[in-house]
């Protein structure tokens, strides 16, 4: 029986490195059969938004193909067809309040909308939890 | 046998709080936990010698150190550079460390 790990994500895109360690985690995770939940709670709901896009560098010259400037949500729907191909389950949910709030809930298919209910739920039947918290020095 | 899996992401100079985590790692392993903490990050700045004698603390408790290989290539810091009981190591290899031998409880600082 596949192990399932659930990861608590707080940061808002492009805004800390944590985020960058946590998908790593994820992708580790998945790529050993391990079941992943994802609970994205405050800025961490933006992470999925269907609107964002790439862009050009203009001080380095560059234009958006040769920039290949990475978005989150292109990151998160990676990591679900990772999760497909791999036959794991990957459960991606945004807190709906946080959601609202930030009139971020134009998602990616990947994601869907819950509350702390399913954080809850996911943190019960996993082996392992991890909350990854906005920096507050 | 309890096991504690702590992340360290900050500096453990300017990070607030980093001394603190290597201490209570200390604490919990002298109680008989089982107790690894992965510097990640900034974190990794650690692994060089006389950062902190609390990191020092921690692994003569037991507290077995680990630090992210990617991490420390980012800041290019080399194996020769870091206190010899700082076991570099992949993430892939964490996720089997924290799943392994029963649930541990994962603590990001």
């Amino acid at each position: 029986m596949n192990k399932t790990i659930t990861l608590c994500l707080m940061d808002p895109p492009y805004e800390s490195a944590n985020t960058t360690t946590a998908l790593r985690i994820v992708d580790a995770a998945i790529r050993q059969h391990v079941n992943v939940n994802v609970f994205a709670y405050e800025g961490a709901v933006a992470l999925t938004v269907k609107d964002q896009a790439p862009h050009a560098n203009p001080v380095h010259g560059t234009s958006v193909e040769e920039e290949k400037h990475p978005t989150t949500k292109d990151f998160v729907a990676s990591l679900a067809r990772l999760a497909d191909a791999m036959n794991v389950n990957f459960d991606w949910v945004n807190c709906g309040l946080c959601v609202d709030e930030r009139g971020t809930g134009n998602v990616i298919e990947s994601a869907r909308r819950g509350g702390p209910p399913d954080f809850l739920e996911m943190v019960s039947t996993s082996d392992a939890s991890l909350v990854v918290p906005t920096r507050r020095d | 046998m309890n096991r504690y899996c702590f992340i360290a992401s900050r500096c453990a100079v300017s990070g607030t709080g980093t001394q603190d985590l290597y201490r209570r790692a200390a604490v919990l392993a002298r109680s008989g936990a089982a107790v690894s903490i992965y510097l990640v990050q900034n974190g990794v700045m650690a692994s060089r010698p006389q950062v902190s004698n609390a990191l020092d603390e921690a692994h003569a408790q037991g507290v077995r150190v680990f630090a992210d290989d990617f991490s420390l290539r980012e800041r290019g810091i080399t194996a020769s550079e870091m206190r010899p009981f700082v076991e570099p190591l992949a993430v892939d290899q964490w996720v089997r460390h924290a799943l392994s031998n029963g649930a541990a409880k994962l603590i990001w600082h």
